[in-house]
């Protein structure tokens, strides 16, 4: 079994800072995902022997870029009042970036495995192998469960009402997918699936993410003119499941990856 | 042996280092994105001269004379390859590879943090002696955008909220 990290698990394990002043006030910078990444890094950093863990140079690339991008939104969203409050930020953010980027190499350094991939392949998966696939699926797929109500019910209690009564009594829902994956998804899907392509399906290639991209999407219900849409609590993998029947990797969250590998390696994560 | 009176080239080239940052924040021509790649790469210059300088001046003390001239050696062949890229804009005021500036700053970072010629972020921090206004807004507009930017899908089950 390999463990291919997605950007969004990599950036939430990575980004952590905290600091506290002399009056005891702790200041912080984490994601909220933070706690299940990191568990997860833990378990992969202790199955490293069996090279489960795997972040490609892309995700690596990608992450960083990510921080560096939020990092400046911040100091262009702040007013600085002066040049000196300007370079403290500066100074600040200079600290908490280089923070956040030893955790990152860190993580790479100690868990991934890291298997030579030809960029030109990977091009070609994403065009002639992926891109169709996704265009097929978006065409027959749905973002949310929207039961048809007339537009004339303005009122958007009364809508939610119907949506509920409704969604108790339609037969099929329709499948539930997030929509076409952005070219940083796909290319990582296509390293997955180079992945799983050169173990020669011997292994189980699972992709840890966050995103709906790659795990069975929450099933939402709701209208459109009603606004906010309800999370049922169901999930959908059906589209998760033809990816994976498609190209061999299995998007799941990191919450379950974690069970799995801990099924998986009982005895390896018991005596470590 | 280390010559001490050769050791005020290093103060020389922080205090340089430390006016050019303040000339690159005021350059408002200059776009966000480079201008925290040069004030980065010119504070990570400063701050490893600056630890540099006070690593090599207690050397002999610590009897490491040798092998800390030699890992200084190292770091400063970091400093050479990040130079041109600095001057370039220092010259003349373009910065044509900011890619190539964020990673010879990083190689340049993480060389001299190896080598100790550098300043823990804690030393860093209390020296900057930021308002705990300031602190707060810049860690929670952090946070916020961090979560913007990773695309969140978060009220999933097998969340961990």
């Amino acid at each position: 079994m390999k463990v291919v990290i997605e950007t969004s698990v990599l950036i939430s394990g990575s980004i952590f800072w905290r600091h506290t002043d002399q009056t005891g006030t702790t200041y912080e910078v984490s994601d909220k995902h933070l706690t299940v990444c990191s568990a997860l890094f833990d378990i992969l950093r202790k199955l490293r022997d069996f090279e489960a863990g795997i972040i490609t140079k892309t995700v690596e690339d990608e992450a960083g870029d990510t921080l560096d991008k939020a990092v400046g939104n911040v100091i262009a969203q702040t007013y600085f009042p002066s040049l000196e409050a300007r370079y403290k930020i500066m100074a600040l953010q200079h600290i908490v970036t280089n923070e956040c980027l030893d955790k990152m190499d860190m993580i790479v350094e100690e868990i991934s495995a890291r298997l030579p991939l030809r960029r030109y392949d990977r091009d070609w998966i994403v065009e002639k192998e992926l891109k169709p696939f996704f265009r097929r699926i978006v065409a027959t797929t749905v973002r949310y469960v929207q039961p048809p109500i007339p537009s004339l019910i303005k009122d958007t209690d009364l809508r939610n009402e119907l949506t509920d009564i409704m969604i108790k009594t339609i037969p099929a829902r329709g499948v539930i997918y997030k929509g076409f994956p952005e070219p940083r998804d796909l290319r990582i899907m296509a390293e997955a699936t180079m992945i799983f392509r050169k173990y020669r399906r011997k292994e189980k290639i699972y992709v840890a993410s966050r995103d709906n991209h790659f795990k069975p999407n929450p099933v939402q219900v709701g209208s459109y003119l009603a606004g906010r849409k309800k999370f049922s609590g169901e999930l959908d993998a059906t589209v998760r499941d033809d990816v994976a029947k498609r190209f061999g990797f299995i998007g799941e969250h990191p919450a379950k990856i974690i069970e799995i590998l801990k099924a998986t390696y009982p005895r390896e994560l018991a005596s470590m | 042996m280390i010559d001490k009176t050769k050791l005020g080239s290093l103060d020389e080239l922080a205090q340089t280092a430390y006016a050019d940052q303040l000339r690159i924040l005021n350059a408002s021509r200059l776009p966000l994105d480079d201008q925290r790649s040069l004030f980065g790469a010119v504070r990570n210059v400063q701050l490893t001269a600056k630890a540099m300088k006070e690593k090599l001046a207690t050397a002999d003390e610590r009897h490491e004379n040798p092998s800390t001239t030699d890992e200084a050696l190292e770091v400063c062949q970091s400093l050479s390859n990040l130079a041109p890229y600095v001057d370039e804009y220092v010259t003349k005021g373009q910065v044509p590879q900011r890619r190539k500036i964020d990673g010879m700053s990083r190689v340049l970072y993480k060389r001299a943090k190896r080598s100790g010629f550098s300043e823990g972020a804690s030393t860093q921090f209390k020296a900057l002696n930021i308002g705990s206004e300031d602190l707060k807004n810049f860690t929670k507009k952090l946070e916020e955008n961090i979560h913007a930017e990773t695309d969140a899908d978060d009220e999933d089950i097998g969340s961990d909220e």
